[in-house]
């Protein structure tokens, strides 16, 4: 137990700076909305058409190339990847440059069965910065910089590999393709 | 000491927002689609077979088997069958088509092929015979003349293909054989 005494004056300064450190922390919250995190699915990753006698794989790129192994592809839509986009609200107006730190997860191995027909997508692309592959299961962590409002989004693209193993028949596939991202530090 | 603890506090306030960020996870449902066809494939089930002629020794002739198995013989060309009527055997190529379901397809076939022979008197090469004019029927397109086809319900359609042996005058006596080589592809 200690006291520190000071001049009148001088305790009064501080006190009032306290009030106003204090006021300016606590009113920042209260005029603001929670940071808020969302992901939208803007485009289906599309593999076209094509046949195989019985296996064979597809890979369309996050940048949009396209290549085959023991397949023949069919005219129709064109493939494209999947594009995603990340919207995170930081809650605030400051005008202050930051970055974030996000982790992306595919959770598990997309795949289907249907009739004789076997589509599975083991691995996955992005052109998200500084990330080549994603595995289904495994969290990929990516440096978002530029963020300078209190919005801050990116769109990126996801691609993959789609191996079929086929025993009869045609399928048409609709595999879903679950996408979880996580903000894990405003930096 | 009173100062440096006020301004502290104040710091740690002023970082809070950062920190409320971590942690915020958005899951978004993307999809992945394709389209795997059966393959298309087309199985011989009769040759081309223009059974026997004989051959003047002074006039070139020809016979011609339609798609539709009419036969028409030509100059120097006769059956060579038994009261000189149509000989038995005569008969278009016919293939089964089989692949997906209501597609459509593209044929492609030679305009012209060539037959070897062997001597009947001796076992020797014969001189080369030239078939042409090779005559398309495609079964899902019955009165028309085209090249490409439609699969039905069941994934099924049937070709048949004529053509004109030209048989120029001496031919001398030989077995002819030519191959027909067609190739179906999804339109």
């Amino acid at each position: 137990m200690f006291r520190v005494s000071c001049p009148a004056f001088l305790s009064h300064s501080i006190r009032a700076m306290a009030a106003a450190l204090l006021g300016a922390g606590f009113a920042s919250p209260a005029s603001a909305a929670p940071p808020s995190v969302t992901v939208t699915a803007d485009q289906t990753l599309r593999f076209g058409s094509f046949f195989t006698d019985t296996t064979g794989s597809r890979t369309v790129s996050a940048t949009g190339s396209v290549t085959g192994s023991a397949i023949i592809p069919l005219t129709g839509a064109p493939p494209s990847p999947a594009q995603f986009t990340f919207t995170y609200d930081r809650g605030n107006n400051a005008n202050t440059a930051y970055s974030l730190l996000i982790s992306v997860l595919v959770p598990g191995t997309a795949s289907q069965v249907s009739g004789g027909v076997t589509g599975t997508i083991a691995r996955f692309d992005t052109d998200l910065p500084g990330v080549g592959a994603l595995l289904p299961g495994q969290i990929t962590q990516v440096t978002l910089i530029g963020c300078q409002r209190r919005i801050c989004s990116r769109t990126f693209r996801v691609g993959g590999t789609l191996q079929i193993a086929r025993t009869s028949g045609g399928a048409d596939l609709a595999i879903p393709l679950p996408l979880i991202v996580t903000v894990l530090a405003e930096l | 000491m009173q100062r440096a603890t006020i301004l502290a506090v104040g710091a740690s306030m002023l970082a809070s927002p950062a920190l409320a960020a971590t942690g915020q996870s958005a899951a978004a449902q993307g999809h992945a689609q394709a389209v795997i066809v059966e393959p298309i494939v087309a199985v011989s089930l009769n040759d081309l077979d223009f059974g026997s002629l004989t051959a003047s020794r002074t006039a070139s002739g020809s016979v011609t088997v339609g798609s539709d198995g009419s036969t028409i013989y030509a100059g120097g060309a006769a059956p060579a069958c038994a009261g000189g009527g149509t000989c038995a055997g005569i008969a278009p190529a016919r293939f089964l088509v089989s692949g997906e379901a209501e597609r459509s397809y593209t044929l492609s076939a030679p305009s012209t092929i060539t037959a070897t022979g062997t001597l009947i008197s001796g076992g020797g090469s014969a001189p080369d015979l030239v078939i042409d004019a090779l005559s398309v029927h495609l079964a899902s397109h019955a009165g028309t003349t085209t090249n490409i086809g439609q699969l039905d319900t069941n994934g099924e359609d049937r070709i048949s293909v004529g053509g004109r042996l030209t048989v120029p005058a001496g031919t001398a006596p030989a077995h002819y054989r030519a191959t027909l080589t067609i190739m179906v592809t999804y339109s």
